[in-house]
């Protein structure tokens, strides 16, 4: 059981050095659309993937994150040395919330309250072997099945492996809402994936 | 089941498997997780969520289309300063030339014509560069339109008090491109009416401007992963520039020219 947590230790180390390489730094003055181009385009996944998790539509998505790169663009002369990952994130989080929120007043969806979704946590005990062998649909619809504030930590967590201080920068809560969003959203993925794991048994 | 564990310690669970305790956290954690099933369990359930998400969950990268399209604009950008400081200067000796030139040539009345036709060929490719910039910079934030309508009826009254001329604004949205807006623009020294039509998620950005086109078939272009075509109609030349894939821009254009002209609202 401890092989898999010093693995994924390793894993996130990792990611910490990529991350504080491409934040090096640059010499060269004034910030140049090649500086941007070097520094930005290697985020585009990532970029692409919070936004079509946070939207659940590909063009959208794909839209999202061309603006996104466009304001980022303009702004780019504000970004130091920082990290460029959690600054871009940050801006197309941004994006994407606009346009939910342009959906939500057409749509008037339930918006997010941390205490309502919370208490809603208690599910079937979770049944890990079905965890295990869930499929892609269904592991793609529980993800999309998450309020937008588990669902975008828990995608920047397990699929791009970022750490809890990266995930509130780009989300801009506390590390401890960090960790509190990721639980929930752990322990309601576990709960959904086991749910439909027996209807499919059945 | 084993009844869920009521220690601080099970909120660190997560960090743990993340990887985000400090050693002595970890230490103090992993000695509890090692007495404590509930806890134990929980951690395997971590896991087990993990193990399956890594395998089979949907990555979702950037489709390449995307990236070919950030690409292109992140380069563009690079060009749009010095096309700006480049245009006025072109513009200015293409005026000084054509001044000097329509003076002869209506001294001796003849090759109007010709003066138009070559006036027109020389800047056509800075006017191209120049209408993609300036679809580019409408698709950023807030400058996409001036004046947010659907209905053609506003639009074109909004035109008449801020352009000497009243392009066409053909309502499109039963074929599916409905009208999002409208703005004042700047191009190549004109003053320029933009109409901004939608597909989809798509933009249509249909620039126009006083001047001479051919008036045969509209020409096709190809610039910085947009397409671009432009046509000419009564005495007014129009560039529609979008994302959206050759069959259903020609489509839009087809329509744009040949929907009836708007009957003056309240003008000449």
């Amino acid at each position: 059981m401890r092989v898999p947590f010093a693995a994924r230790r390793r894993a996130q180390t990792d990611a910490g050095e990529r991350s504080a390489d491409d934040a090096s730094p640059r010499t060269r003055a004034p910030a140049s659309a090649s500086d941007f181009e070097s520094r930005a385009l290697p985020h585009l996944d990532a970029a692409y993937r919070l936004a079509r998790y946070l939207l659940g539509d590909d063009a959208d998505a794909a839209d999202a994150v061309q603006e996104a790169y466009l304001r980022a663009l303009r702004a780019f002369d504000q970004l130091r040395a920082d990290d460029a990952r959690a600054w871009l994130l940050t801006i197309v989080r941004h994006t994407c919330y606009t346009a939910l929120a342009a959906r939500r007043s057409r749509d008037t969806e339930e918006s997010f309250d941390e205490d309502v979704h919370s208490s809603t946590d208690a599910g079937d005990s979770p049944d890990d072997e079905l965890i295990r062998r869930a499929t892609r649909e269904s592991l793609e619809r529980a993800v999309a099945a998450l309020p937008a504030e588990y669902r975008e930590a828990f995608v920047l967590r397990e699929v791009d492996g970022m750490s809890y201080k990266e995930i509130a920068t780009i989300t801009r809560v506390p590390i401890g809402t960090v960790m509190s969003r990721l639980a929930r959203a752990r322990t309601r993925l576990r709960s959904a994936l086991t749910r439909e794991g027996e209807e499919h048994v059945r | 089941m084993t009844a869920p564990c009521q220690s601080d310690e099970r909120a660190m669970l997560h960090a743990l498997a993340d990887g985000e305790l400090s050693q002595a956290e970890r230490e103090r954690v992993e000695a509890h997780v090692a007495e404590c099933a509930s806890c134990r369990s929980e951690l395997d359930g971590i896991d087990a969520l993990h193990a399956a998400v890594e395998e089979r969950l949907p990555r979702h990268d950037a489709p390449a289309e995307l990236r070919a399209r950030v690409k292109s604009m992140v380069r563009h950008a690079d060009d749009a300063p010095r096309l700006r400081a480049t245009v006025p200067r072109w513009q200015m000796r293409a005026w000084r030339w054509g001044a000097i030139a329509a003076t002869a040539l209506l001294a001796v009345a003849v090759g109007h014509g010709l003066y138009l036709r070559a006036r027109l060929i020389a800047p056509q490719e800075v006017a191209l560069q120049e209408v993609v910039s300036n679809h580019v910079r409408a698709l950023m934030p807030g400058h996409l339109y001036d004046v947010q309508s659907t209905d053609e009826h506003n639009v074109k009254p909004w035109f008449a008090g801020r352009l000497d001329f009243s392009p066409d604004v053909p309502d499109l949205s039963a074929a599916g491109f409905p009208l999002l807006g409208a703005r004042v623009d700047y191009v190549t020294s004109h003053p320029a009416a933009a109409l901004v039509y939608g597909r989809r998620h798509h933009v249509i950005n249909v620039l126009s401007w006083r001047g001479q086109a051919p008036s045969g078939s509209p020409e096709e272009f190809d610039r910085n992963g947009y397409h671009v075509v432009r046509w000419g109609r009564d005495g007014t030349v129009y560039w529609a520039t979008s994302d959206l894939a050759w069959p259903e821009l020609r489509e839009f254009v087809r329509l744009f020219r040949a929907a009836p002209p708007a009957p003056e609202p309240g003008g000449p």
